[in-house]
């Protein structure tokens, strides 16, 4: 769409601005049909249609969202699925309008939102790079000066003549992916595309986005891959629910947005335990013992639901005695979330140390401290067991729904392990 | 870098008067020109690719019809009314001029549809497909008529001057199916109904206008119908032109010719403007 009003100006290096922008829609069919008539007749007639107000069984896909992009610059867009990142690449391409707020830029936008727009399946490869090339804004006399380097980028060999409905999917996809990244526009937006191809093409395509960086063109960068976007983009947007949670450095970010994550996943696991859903599996020996719950807590004895890498983790286990017992023996297991790994941690208390005998009748809490866990990030499931220490009878044995999570440390971990580290480089050779 | 400032506000094409939009619609037009060329070759070459007949099917499917029409004259269950000219031949140039006219609707309601594979991926003006699609019925419209000159002059049929002025006196029936498909291709993207109704009322409207028939000899109702009926001068006016190279109510003809175009304008000043809201609903 061409601007019907004149355009604003930008500063200096800025070739974005969005501001206060909110896009709405509908999650109803019926309520969308109704509207959708209503609006364009409407917008026919002249008549405002109350674009910044909701109506019945509408929501805020995005709220109020507002940020600059330089020239030069890559800015990375994550969140969760349904944050609104796509959204907020549609509009910024035009392909949705604004319900409220404004969006302008200088000079042409390119979107890698899906590769291989229009592609038909009868057309050759060759056919098909003028077709979606012309889709995807190039001009004829454009496509004749990349054909070469798009067939070598996308690497389809022999098959450049054939009906693409021959093709891989994955030729395809890289075929797609090529055309799209030689069209090169001044302002680039790819949405989750990089991740296409094996891994010779996804790092091919890795360099290609650093040279169109090179030539000092800006990047807008929508990936869940956080390791794409560590290595591509200087700055990042966090979005939630429509909303813009974060937006600034993006190492900073990163180590937010995995925090945030990881919170989002304790929070609606523990959900479904407050909804009754606390045990994957659980065998109890009648009630002479029974297990009432388990947690985390923190220095102050309140129950969280986090905790820091290399900090203090305290868990806890509240159970009743029915029937006074001669010795009480536990053990609690840390999984991670997968729960493919059996124990990352099997904690029992030790009979020599920690002896709990002659238990009489009652409510009881056990608490187990580690002075300075070594969990990586990540999300934990906690699972208990309550013996007869005596007998070696087991009383309450429960794979639970309990979970937690370490937030990431200052610097990027993986695994499941933490440790404090050093690297050493060594020229062996000359 | 380009210099060029692009903004995109609420209900910017709302704010447009009929002339900017125009301007702005043929701008594109020009603009895509390629983008359109594309998408015609590859609509049209393609859609017979996977085909033993291909192209053949264009003027297999009126010759069907036309078939049945003459079987029904010929078994008496057709009044055509009398006429200085061979049936068959009135029949067959007849349902081509109305199977054109209702491709054209057809492919015209089909404008937001016709780029469902890519529109929420890609920003382009839609209205570009209108010109594709009306383009694609026009070429499948001129081979079908240069099947039936063949066909005429090989059975000697007496053919008049404006005969050969057939894919000019079809374009006012051109606007008129563009300004009705235009305006259904908005409504079936947010509700099918008129997707599906749109099938049948075309049958309908064939048997309310003149097109296996003449208007000449009818009476009560039926008279009443089709001299209200626009069709009857859009396509009987421009029908009795290129068979009898006259026809009666040509002032009638010219002035819905005028209608029909204006009605495009209308038509495609609620499709730039209603198009960018509905876009959202085709997802």
């Amino acid at each position: 769409m061409k601007p019907i009003q004149p355009a604003p100006r930008l500063e200096n290096d800025i070739v974005l601005r969005v501001e206060n922008l909110y896009k709405k829609f509908c999650c109803t069919l019926r309520h969308s049909m109704y509207y959708g008539m209503a609006d364009s007749v409407r917008s026919v007639l002249g008549v405002p249609y109350g674009t910044d107000r909701l109506r019945k069984n509408e929501f805020w896909a995005l709220e109020d969202i507002g940020f600059e992009l330089r020239r030069g610059e890559a800015l990375g867009i994550i969140g969760a699925n349904g944050s609104g990142k796509s959204t907020l690449l549609r509009l910024i391409t035009g392909i949705f309008p604004p319900d409220k707020g404004r969006i302008a830029f200088a000079g042409r936008i390119g979107a890698l939102i899906a590769v291989g727009a229009g592609f038909h399946p009868h057309m050759t490869g060759r056919e098909n790079i003028y077709l979606n090339g012309t889709i995807l804004g190039m001009h004829r006399r454009e496509i004749d000066e990349k054909l070469e380097e798009i067939i070598a980028f996308a690497d389809i060999g022999n098959f450049l003549e054939a009906p693409i409905s021959t093709y891989s999917s994955g030729m395809r996809v890289r075929l797609g992916f090529a055309i799209a990244v030689h069209c090169e526009p001044d302002i680039l937006l790819v949405d989750e595309v990089l991740s296409v191809g094996d891994l010779a093409f996804r790092n091919k395509s890795m360099r290609k986005m650093r040279d169109f960086r090179a030539k000092a063109n800006a990047l807008i960068f929508i990936s869940h891959n956080l390791d794409q976007i560590r290595v591509l983009c200087d700055r990042v947007i966090i979005m939630d629910h429509g909303r813009t949670l974060f937006d600034g450095d993006s190492s900073e970010g990163l180590i937010r947005y995995e925090n945030l994550c990881k919170d989002m996943r304790v929070a609606a696991v523990n959900r479904d335990v407050e909804s009754g859903e606390l045990f994957r599996q659980r065998h109890a020996d009648g009630d002479r013992v029974m297990f009432v719950d388990l947690g985390l807590l923190n220095r102050q004895g309140e129950r969280v639901y986090t905790v820091g890498a290399f900090e203090e983790l305290r868990i806890f286990i509240d159970f009743i005695i029915n029937e006074e017992s001669e010795e009480i023996f536990f053990t609690l297991a840390v999984l991670n979330e997968a729960k493919n790994i059996d124990c990352i941690w099997s904690k029992s208390n030790d009979r020599n140390r920690h002896s709990f005998r002659n238990i009489r009748p009652g409510r009881y809490r056990a608490v187990v401290t580690y002075k300075e866990h070594h969990l990586g990030p990540g999300v934990y499931f906690i699972n208990y067991h309550i013996m007869n220490g005596a007998t070696g009878e087991s009383y309450d044995h429960g794979f639970t729904n309990v979970s937690f999570s370490v937030k990431s440390p200052a610097h990027f971990e993986r695994g499941i392990v933490l440790s404090q580290d050093s690297w050493d480089l060594e020229r062996l050779v000359p | 870098m380009h210099s060029e400032i692009t903004v995109y506000e609420p209900r910017q094409r709302s704010r447009a008067g009929m002339f900017a939009v125009l301007r702005v619609m043929a701008a594109d037009v020009v603009r895509c020109r390629e983008l359109i060329w594309q998408l015609f070759k590859r609509d049209f070459l393609m859609q017979y690719k996977k085909s033993f007949l291909g192209l053949g099917w264009i003027v297999l499917a009126p010759l069907l019809g036309f078939a049945s029409w003459v079987f029904m004259n010929a078994a008496g269950v057709l009044n055509p009314g009398t006429m200085d000219f061979p049936y068959p031949a009135f029949v067959l140039i007849s349902t081509t001029l109305w199977g054109f006219f209702a491709n054209c609707v057809t492919a015209a309601s089909r404008t937001l549809k016709a780029g469902q594979g890519f529109i929420d991926q890609v920003q382009y003006p839609h209205h570009t497909l209108l010109v594709k699609e009306l383009a694609q019925a026009y070429a499948n419209f001129l081979i079908s008529f240069v099947f039936v000159a063949l066909l005429l002059i090989c059975f000697r049929v007496d053919l008049q001057v404006l005969f050969w002025a057939a894919p000019l006196l079809v374009l006012p029936m051109l606007a008129a199916a563009a300004a009705i498909g235009l305006t259904a291709s908005i409504i079936t993207v947010v509700a099918m109904d008129i997707e599906k109704a749109l099938g049948y009322l075309l049958s309908f409207m064939m048997f309310l206008t003149p097109v296996v028939y003449t208007a000449e000899d009818r009476t009560g109702i039926v008279k009443a119908i089709l001299a209200l009926n626009p069709m009857t001068y859009l396509h009987g006016c421009a029908r009795d032109l290129i068979v009898f190279g006259s026809a009666a109510g040509a002032d009638m003809f010219l002035g819905l010719t005028l209608a029909a175009f204006l009605l495009l304008l209308l038509s495609m000043k609620w499709f730039y403007v209603a198009e960018e809201k509905v876009i959202e609903k085709m997802i």
